[in-house]
């Protein structure tokens, strides 16, 4: 079989991530081209121009390019070859018919996890912006030149280096585990937890080995971070303070060796960002960190099942349980942990989409469903909750049912309903309030009565004030004040026109169109002024390919056009025509 | 004596070259053709930009002569042809592209 372009990679330095050796020149050029020859690009643009262009440019700078005009013709060939043979880059236009470039661009990181970069004429910085936040791993104005996509490789690379999945460096495992075996912390992790570890952890003692093997080339040791690691970072942070955590007092306050303060900063980082996108929560579908999400959520996940990551704090939240065996922490525990994406909806989607859907459920009489954390959309993967979580997007999932287990609580006997109450996840300060809301299933007045509370707690907690009012507008609706709002898009539909801005362009503003046409020469005019008259004057040397009366006559035709008439656009277009189609080549 | 086509092509392109017609892009364009592309590269290419543009045109003028001009979807048309037409190098149809677009999103904003 073909040996994809990672072999090759990994063949240079013995499973080592590094470059290649560039000892030997030749060898080193060959090696490049063979390496980019098994790079698989899709280029996707509708714009048939482009996509030519941009083909032969990815061809001639020696990559496998696939070219495709459709968004949904993309994906499909994505999709057919997740099992081998897969793509490694996805060039992609952002504003296609089919599908919006931005939307192909969070599928094809979500299904398949592959470095984006988006092309668009579009230079604005919103779009820009809007691009990378999306996920991709780089933005190109067209027109593009061709050194810009020279070193697209890089991109493929560094993606890889971050996926642990990749075992580039996989001599360091069987270490690794030998270690991990021997450390008595490991055992609380339980059984099923294994796996997990050798295949992602590498036990800090490795770090400094590692770096002795790798090339001089990898100055910064990537660090993975155990579930033990983590947990010591949040109790180092929750000890020194959320605010005052500084990389350095929290490396000392951890203890450990092997990381350096730069780890610590950056894994700070990550979490300070992961604290906000929960504590904002309407983001929708978005991943901070694209290139590690998969690690990243992977993490959390593991972290959070096994409770590892609890630190001290008087918020007395708690995250679920899950039919492992885990100790239960403490309600006076919180996690600290923020919740993550689980799954594609995002926290947002699936927050707005859940009050709404169970909103409605209460006008139908039925139960009131359970109260479960905001973000916890798999039953396999039970998670940590923030407080501010439940303040504010007490979600009702009516598909959830969360046994839960709070040290000394009894509020697995509170529900008489057919299934059980989690509120679990609540303080103790909340807990009278949720109680309240919950005296049994059943009647519609009591249902109004947890509706009005449920908003209340929604809207008062200031934070979340987009549910808040969706929650409000509902039970306005319930009630019959107002009329009701289907779904939270429409709610938005005031906002934004849909798709459609109108404006009214009546002649006098029409009028001010061609005023740019008639401005264009004015940009130009000097010049062609000055060269119309030099090529009238001389005579000579407009060798214009003729097919009609004289040269000049039609040169000068394109400049007459040029200077503001109407229809200018079209005119010069008509020209270039002439000059082009008839017997040009 | 007449030039020769070669010539004439060289000098005709130099012209528009000069009169801002014409960037540099559409000599990156030649770069690409002198590499390993067949001849018809290039001719390919314009014929296409010209058809595809020619009917961008149209749409654009018909977006335009509509009572309540459709602002967004203007603005993507518009992309679209500054998109074609910096690739292949056609300055001045750029240039247009740019102070249309520059025009709309003003109107936009404005209405926001």
């Amino acid at each position: 079989m073909k040996k994809g372009w990672k072999e090759i990679w990994s063949g240079h330095d013995g499973g080592e991530v590094g470059l290649p050796s560039f000892g030997d020149c030749e060898r080193a050029v060959m090696d490049m081209e063979s390496f980019l020859a098994r790079l698989r690009v899709l280029a996707v643009d509708d714009d048939r121009v482009c996509l030519k262009i941009l083909e032969t440019q990815l061809r001639h700078c020696k990559y496998n390019v696939t070219a495709v005009t459709r968004a949904e013709a993309a994906l499909e060939m994505l999709r057919a070859r997740k099992d081998g043979d897969q793509f490694d880059l996805v060039i992609s236009d952002v504003h296609m018919p089919d599908m919006d470039g931005f939307k192909l661009l969070e599928l094809v990181g979500l299904e398949m996890d592959i470095p984006v970069i988006m092309l668009s004429a579009n230079e604005e910085m919103e779009t820009m912006m809007k691009g990378i936040k999306h996920g991709a791993c780089d933005y190109l104005v067209k027109p593009v030149h061709l050194d810009r996509l020279k070193n697209i490789w890089l991109h493929v690379v560094k993606k890889s280096m971050n996926d642990p999945r990749d075992h580039i460096s996989g001599a360091n495992d069987d270490a690794s585990q030998k270690r991990q075996s021997g450390d008595a912390e490991d055992e609380k992790n339980g059984a099923d937890d294994t796996k997990k570890h050798s295949r992602k952890n590498k036990k800090d003692g490795d770090d400094p080995e590692e770096d002795s093997e790798n090339t001089s080339t990898q100055k910064r040791q990537r660090i993975q971070w155990s579930a033990d690691l983590h947990r010591k970072f949040v109790e180092a942070v929750h000890q020194i303070g959320i605010d005052r955590a500084v990389p350095k007092k929290i490396l000392d306050v951890m203890g450990v060796d092997g990381i350096t303060r730069e780890h610590v900063a950056s894994h700070l980082q990550k979490y300070r960002l992961a604290l906000k996108k929960l504590s904002l929560g309407t983001d929708k579908q978005s991943n901070p960190c694209p290139a590690g999400t998969e690690s990243w959520r992977r993490d959390w996940n593991y972290i959070n099942m096994n409770g590892l990551a609890s630190s001290p704090s008087a918020l007395g939240t708690h995250r679920l349980l899950h039919s492992q065996s885990v100790k239960p922490i403490s309600s006076q525990r919180s996690l600290g942990i923020p919740v993550r994406d689980m799954g594609p909806a995002g926290n947002g989607g699936n927050l707005l989409n859940a009050v709404v859907h169970d909103v409605s459920n209460v006008t139908s009489g039925n139960s009131y469903g359970h109260i479960s954390n905001g973000g916890l959309p798999s039953g396999s993967g039970p998670s940590g909750s923030y407080i501010e979580n439940i303040r504010n997007r007490m979600v009702l999932d009516a598909d959830r049912s969360f046994p839960f287990a709070i040290s000394g609580n009894s509020f697995a006997n509170m529900s008489n309903g057919t299934q059980p109450l989690v509120p679990g996840l609540v303080s103790n300060s909340l807990k009278g309030d949720v109680l309240s809301m919950f005296p049994g299933y059943g009647p519609s007045q009591g249902n109004n009565l947890k509706i009005n509370q449920l908003s209340g707690i929604a809207a008062s907690s200031g934070q979340m004030t987009a549910i808040g009012d969706e929650i409000q507008n509902r039970m306005a609706a319930l009630k019959g004040k107002s009329t009701p709002v289907v779904d939270f898009s429409e709610q938005m539909a005031p906002f934004n026109l849909g798709n459609y801005t109108s404006v009214p362009i009546n002649n006098s503003a029409l009028a001010s169109a061609p005023t740019i046409r008639s401005a264009l020469p004015d940009i130009q005019i000097g010049n062609l002024g000055m060269l119309t008259q030099m090529l009238n004057g001389g005579g000579a040397n407009v060798n214009v390919l003729d097919e009609k009366d004289g040269t000049s006559k039609v040169y000068q035709h394109a400049t007459g056009d040029l200077v503001g008439t109407s229809e200018a656009q079209n005119q010069m277009g008509g020209d270039l025509d002439d000059f082009f189609i008839d017997g040009l080549i | 004596m007449a030039a020769s086509p070669l010539n004439q092509l060289n000098s005709h392109i130099s012209n528009m070259y000069n009169s801002g017609l014409l960037d540099e892009h559409f000599m990156e364009m030649w770069r690409l053709q002198d590499g390993e592309e067949s001849p018809d590269f290039i001719a390919g290419l314009v014929t296409t930009f010209l058809t595809d543009g020619d009917q961008i045109f149209n749409e654009l003028a018909q977006l335009l002569e509509r009572p309540f001009v459709d602002l967004d979807a203007l603005s993507n048309k518009l992309v679209q042809l500054k998109g074609c037409s910096s690739s292949v190098g056609a300055r001045q149809v750029r240039l247009a592209c740019v102070q249309l677009f520059k025009f709309v999103s003003q109107q936009k904003n404005r209405d926001e």
